[in-house]
């Protein structure tokens, strides 16, 4: 009965290829928590070469900072800092919008190059990135609406819900204020334009923001600034900086180097006027 | 509101990202789907098993987690570096692949045996007859089941916004932080949506009612 | 009579299904150009033997020979083997998704390599054979219980096989309908198509069949020309079932 064999052999190629693919989805499942994604080795150990392509990876949702403009060109104060950078030395950049909850395992595995995309220097962060020079600084802030005449102890213990950007330095310290005994529930947002939104809504009695935010966001919306009030500022200044793959000597350095000298001219307060930053 | 209409045309060129993760994750679905379900139903008990196991694993976990899972997971520890729109396909397509197997098991199991038996008798190899007595039945059968698995896939695309993919939702959260408005936007990226699923069953639906044959119903 | 003038010769066959015994010893012999047909009460195994026959069902014991070759050993190609088998089924069996040309030319492409108008040709021949060359584009939903089996023993005769088995052909057709599917098969045994009918027309197998087989209890009780079965049976069971046919076309007639 030759026609069962073929058939069986048939069946067993299809089983097989089903149950490598299973077979290989759980090993991978199983090894990956073991493995950190390999990283590729110190690419920019040396500085990148005129004419190299670099990948400048941001949050595409954090104006002005990194945003996009209405053709899907990425736009922003970084945008513009990090193309100055890259004149400077021959670079071809590519500004890649990723999903901030993922962009540093991006730049640990290479899909990136660096972030400069308001990113906080944190002790957390410093033990997987490299930062470069402090290029920002801002405070962390408490805003409510204007109508709303509570003091900060009072916000932050009226059991209500107060917004802040998932996976953005306001989360991180909504958590730590509510495990320090403050009463509140944290409504987590993508984007701290929608924090906001949120608070006119009447979700959220107050938002977690940051300077770094509020201040280009009320200068460049009057109309807004006049609904909100900053109720006082929470914990010290924070700053921003470029992350970089740790080995990438050559990055950092370079970056460092041109903002620096960038820092030390009239340009960079022409960019945060025009920013508004 | 005007802010906004500047943007429409960012926020459309998505539509072509979408089409394309739903293509390739109902086109990657389609084959492993119908590769299983025909050893679903003609198979050994240990193909089964296996086929078993893997419906079940990609239906129990979150599209999400599948997503991350893959990109962070199981590629790089294979050896195999995806970018996020092919890993969103691949993984698109292994899960619609746990559905759709579904679909064209029962539609097969639906027809009977006898189809398949009556090819056999006049000769004909157990794969000649599944493929060409069988699954020409049972693939106009599945066809309304199938439709539904491109809408589910449609809203499933937009997941991928986890990874950066450029579809249609990833545009609009960032259109969304441009313009600071979140209602027009996410309105208008629901209505895309809306036609798109409709569109798309309506095709469907097309190719059914010409591909229809007067009486062709599986047994219930 | 030499041994390759035996289209079919049957040895010993057994088949259980779920521990029970459906067929306990069947052995007999059928000629080129005979027609036998298998009467018997339901469950008697007259469908399984005809199964087991071309294979679709698996004898547990016992063998086959089809044209002097054993069909029941190792060696044997099960395709090749049922492609020489004509198989009609009680429920017809058409394929639903193809016309009735189609459905008789397609294994003949298929299983015979034939190219496509050879096929559509030799199809068309058949199915005006039984009567139905205008019908051969309407699809099986299409066509009446009567003519769905015309078209399915057309199917089966377009393979050029050299024995026929017909499993109880007309059981699932309207009354109306029986008698163009018998006059079918009355025109295949005048021209001595080797055949077994399985049926429970009584009067097709007086005037047609050359021999009948009665079964019961999983064997065949008695075989013999119809007249000998039907009217003046030796076995007490055959005898039983007979009677009790006649007395009931004796009282419908009064």
């Amino acid at each position: 009965m030759s026609e069962k064999k073929s058939r069986r052999n048939f069946v067993k190629t299809v089983g097989v290829g089903v149950g490598g693919l299973v077979v290989g989805a759980l090993a991978g499942t199983a090894i990956a928590p073991m493995m950190t994604p390999p990283p590729p080795q110190a690419k920019w150990a040396n500085p990148p070469p005129s004419g190299a392509t670099v990948i400048h990876g941001m949050d595409a949702a954090y104006p002005p900072f990194t945003e996009i403009d209405s053709s899907g060109n990425a736009v922003g104060f970084d945008v513009d800092v990090v193309n100055m950078i890259a004149q400077k030395y021959g670079w071809q950049v590519v500004h890649k919008p990723w999903d901030w909850s993922a962009i540093i395992t991006a730049v640990q595995s290479g899909d990136l190059d660096f972030v400069a995309s308001g990113m906080t220097i944190t002790a957390a962060r410093s033990e997987i990135v490299w930062f470069g020079v402090p290029y920002y600084s801002y405070i962390h802030q408490l805003v409510a609406l204007a109508t709303n005449t509570q003091s900060k102890d009072q916000i932050l213990n009226s059991g209500a819900y107060i917004a802040c950007q998932t996976g953005a330095t306001s989360d991180q310290w909504a958590t730590t204020l509510i495990a320090a005994g403050d009463n509140f529930q944290k409504l987590g947002l993508d984007s701290y334009a929608l924090a906001f939104e949120a608070v006119t809504d009447g979700r959220a009695v107050a938002v977690i923001s940051d300077s770094a935010f509020t201040g280009p966001y009320f200068k460049a919306n009057p109309d807004q600034a006049a609904k909100f009030r900053v109720v006082s500022t929470i914990g010290g200044d924070s700053t921003y900086g470029y992350a970089t793959r740790p080995g990438d000597y050559g990055l950092r350095n370079d970056i460092n180097s041109a903002l620096e000298a960038l820092m030390a001219t009239a340009e960079w307060q022409t960019l945060r006027d025009k920013w508004q930053v | 509101m005007t802010a906004f209409a500047e943007f429409l045309p960012y926020i459309l060129s998505g539509i072509v990202w979408t089409l394309g993760l739903v293509a390739g994750g109902i086109g990657i679905g389609f084959v492993i789907g119908l590769f299983m379900a025909i050893g679903q139903v003609y198979g050994g008990e240990e193909l089964k098993a296996i086929i078993h196991a893997y419906v079940w694993f990609f239906r129990s976990i979150p599209l999400l987690v599948l997503l991350f899972l893959f990109y962070w997971g199981v590629f790089p520890a294979t050896g195999f570096k995806l970018d996020p729109l092919a890993c969103s396909i691949v993984v698109l397509g292994l899960r619609s692949g746990a559905y759709q197997s579904q679909i064209f098991r029962g539609a097969i199991m639906s027809l009977g045996d006898t189809q398949l038996v009556a090819a056999r008798a006049l000769g004909m190899s157990q794969m000649s007859g599944i493929f060409h007595v069988v699954l020409p039945q049972a693939l106009r059968i599945s066809m309304p089941g199938w439709s539904n698995e491109y809408a589910t896939m449609i809203k499933d695309s937009s997941i991928t916004f986890a990874l950066g993919v450029l579809e249609i939702l990833t545009r609009t959260r960032y259109v969304v932080a441009a313009t600071n408005e979140a209602l027009i936007p996410y309105f208008f990226a629901g209505a895309l949506f809306l036609v798109l699923t409709y569109a798309g069953t309506k095709a469907v639906n097309i190719v059914y009612e010409r591909t229809k044959i007067p009486g062709l119903v599986g047994k219930l | 009579m030499t041994e390759t003038n035996v289209v079919l010769k049957v040895e010993g066959l057994q088949k259980s299904f779920a521990g029970t015994k459906i067929l306990d010893g069947v052995s007999f012999e059928i000629d080129r150009g005979q027609i036998k047909v298998i009467c018997g009460p339901s469950g008697s195994g007259k469908s399984t033997l005809l199964r087991c026959l071309n294979l679709l069902s698996m004898p547990d014991k016992g063998r086959v020979w089809l044209e002097g070759r054993e069909i029941t050993n190792e060696e044997s190609n099960v395709n090749d083997v049922r492609q020489r088998i004509g198989f009609v089924f009680q429920e017809f069996n058409l394929f639903n998704h193809l016309t009735a040309l189609r459905n008789v030319s397609i294994a003949l492409e298929i299983v015979k390599k034939m190219r496509k108008d050879e096929a559509k040709a030799l199809a068309m021949k058949e199915l005006e054979k039984v009567n139905l060359a205008n019908d051969a584009h309407k699809y099986p939903a299409e066509l009446s219980g009567g003519q769905k089996q015309r078209v399915a023993i057309a199917r089966a005769l377009a393979m050029n096989p050299v024995i026929m088995f017909y499993d109880e052909p007309t059981s699932a057709l309207d009354p109306h309908l029986i008698g163009e599917v018998l006059d079918v098969m009355k025109k295949l045994a005048q021209e001595k198509l080797t055949s077994i009918v399985v049926t429970h027309e009584i009067g097709f197998a007086r005037t047609v069949a050359d021999e009948i087989m009665f079964m019961g209890e999983g064997r065949i009780l008695e075989h013999g020309p119809p007249s000998q079965i039907i009217e003046n049976p030796e076995h007490e069971v055959v005898r039983d079932f007979f009677r009790r046919i006649n007395e009931l076309y004796r009282r419908d007639e009064q």
